[in-house]
């Protein structure tokens, strides 16, 4: 279980505390001269240990990108890195730019490790809300940490075991966790991934390469991934992909609002309340919400 | 008599074959070093271009040192402290035809392996590179100023044994 193998990473009482712990945890998170704080899946947290330095700090850091601070290191410019069981570690502290143009982490100060979850069945409730005749591109939209990720991962995974060719693009490595090209969770027999490179070109090998039916995509933002996804709706590929947007309405204005304005996804989910649980379904066509 | 001169034939072979070992180790050495160029080149390709984890980028040289290192790194124990356990490990050690300051060169390449970003490992990398092929030529020089020399001398160095004993 990812949680204890978590647990490798961190001394004493720390590490026997992980290891000893029933319920489900959802981060852990350290803080420069704080101690290590764990917050639960089913809500709550609670603080372990002695306070941490910077030192001991970018030492877990450290281990935890397998002692391979190069590989991360254009994450590492973003803010996280991924590690090879597909936990994303979200990384606090200082950036600098040396050389004008590439931002670097000069110093880590926070570490929010979030431990990647496979629930599976968990998507089974959406789709048979979502049960038509034909398949439908869908979005899924909620605040951070309401699972929809997860939700993703098991629909690729119900979709592939149903017989369709399903694609995953997987910019951060967090739908199938490929570890040395190996995916670290059941994604499914039919399922091909391509990650590690920007939504957008991921979108653009996988329907050149890999001729898939679906494609699973994970938390779209900007305008490259809008043209992706409209060419890929163009070929007549269904989508399915998530959003940062804790409201219809918050993802409406935003960048890749005009994507249920345009009608490429026919149902958005939002999600809310604990993880994974459907708040309201929207079904969309052109010119937005039918 | 003829006993004797078994005795002294014995004498004048062995030191004769001592030399020639030492000689050889001189060409080992040469041989070593190339190996670990060779490695290291792997490991900066494997590394700046291939960005592969520094396991499989160990593993992938296809030197048996650094495939030892490989084996060894886990997440609490980094790449420099697997190269201090392989290298000072009787059985596991390939290098030991290598001096000092050749070891102390690849034990600072790994004392920083993997801790940094791209451009500072190809840095790291080639400067570690450029310094073994220092060693490499020196070593091959003094190689073959050796490789005769010390089987000469061990011929001589019988030859004395035995005029002495006799």
């Amino acid at each position: 279980m990812l949680q204890q193998e978590l647990a490798r990473y961190f001394s004493d009482p720390v590490c026997s505390h992980i290891l000893s712990e029933d319920k489900p945890i959802s981060e852990i998170r350290l803080r420069v001269n704080r101690p290590v704080q764990l917050v639960y899946f089913a809500g709550g947290d609670c603080f372990l240990g002695e306070a941490m330095d910077t030192q001991q700090i970018w030492t877990i850091a450290l281990s935890m990108m397998g002692h391979s601070v190069y590989a991360c290191e254009d994450e590492l410019a973003r803010g996280y890195f991924t590690m090879s069981n597909g936990c994303r570690v979200g990384v606090g502290g200082s950036f600098s730019t040396p050389d004008g143009k590439k931002y670097q982490l000069k110093n880590v100060s926070s570490l929010c490790i979030r431990i990647a979850r496979d629930v599976i069945g968990c998507a089974e409730k959406i789709m048979k809300k979502l049960a038509s005749a034909e398949l439908s591109s869908t979005l899924i939209l909620s605040a951070p940490g309401k699972g929809k990720t997860t939700i993703l991962r098991d629909m690729a995974r119900i979709y592939s075991d149903m017989g369709y060719r399903v694609g995953i693009a997987d910019e951060r490595h967090e739908i199938a966790a490929c570890a040395n090209g190996s995916p670290s969770f059941d994604i499914g027999a039919r399922s091909d991934v391509v990650d590690g490179c920007p939504k957008a070109m991921a979108i653009e090998m996988l329907i050149r390469s890999m001729s898939p039916q679906i494609i699973v995509t994970d938390e779209i933002g900007n305008p490259d991934d809008c043209r992706a996804i409209r060419e890929a709706v163009r070929k007549g590929i269904c989508l399915m992909a998530s959003a940062h947007a804790s409201s219809f309405e918050e993802f409406e204005c935003s960048r890749t609002g005009v994507l249920l304005r345009e009608g490429l996804f026919r149902y958005a989910i939002l999600l809310g309340g604990k993880p994974g649980q459907i708040q309201q379904i929207r079904q969309y066509g052109r010119g937005g919400q039918t | 008599m003829s006993l004797k001169l078994l005795l002294a034939a014995c004498i004048v072979a062995a030191c004769t074959m001592g030399g020639r070992a030492m000689a050889l180790s001189a060409k080992q050495r040469c041989s070593q070093l190339m190996q670990t160029i060779e490695a290291v080149r792997v490991l900066k390709i494997q590394i700046t271009v291939v960005l592969a984890p520094i396991r499989i980028a160990l593993s992938s040289t296809g030197f048996p040192p650094f495939q030892a290192v490989a084996g060894k790194t886990r997440a609490d124990i980094s790449a420099a402290d697997a190269w201090q356990e392989v290298s000072t490990a009787k059985d596991e050690c390939f290098v030991n035809c290598l001096n000092e300051s050749e070891r102390n060169c690849i034990g600072q390449m790994f004392a920083h392996l993997g801790g940094s970003g791209r451009t500072a490992q190809e840095e790291l990398l080639a400067s570690c590179c450029d310094q073994l092929q220092i060693a490499l030529t020196d070593a091959c020089g003094r190689a073959k100023e050796v490789s005769k020399l010390y089987t000469s001398l061990g011929f001589l160095l019988g030859m004395c044994i035995v005029i002495l004993i006799i």
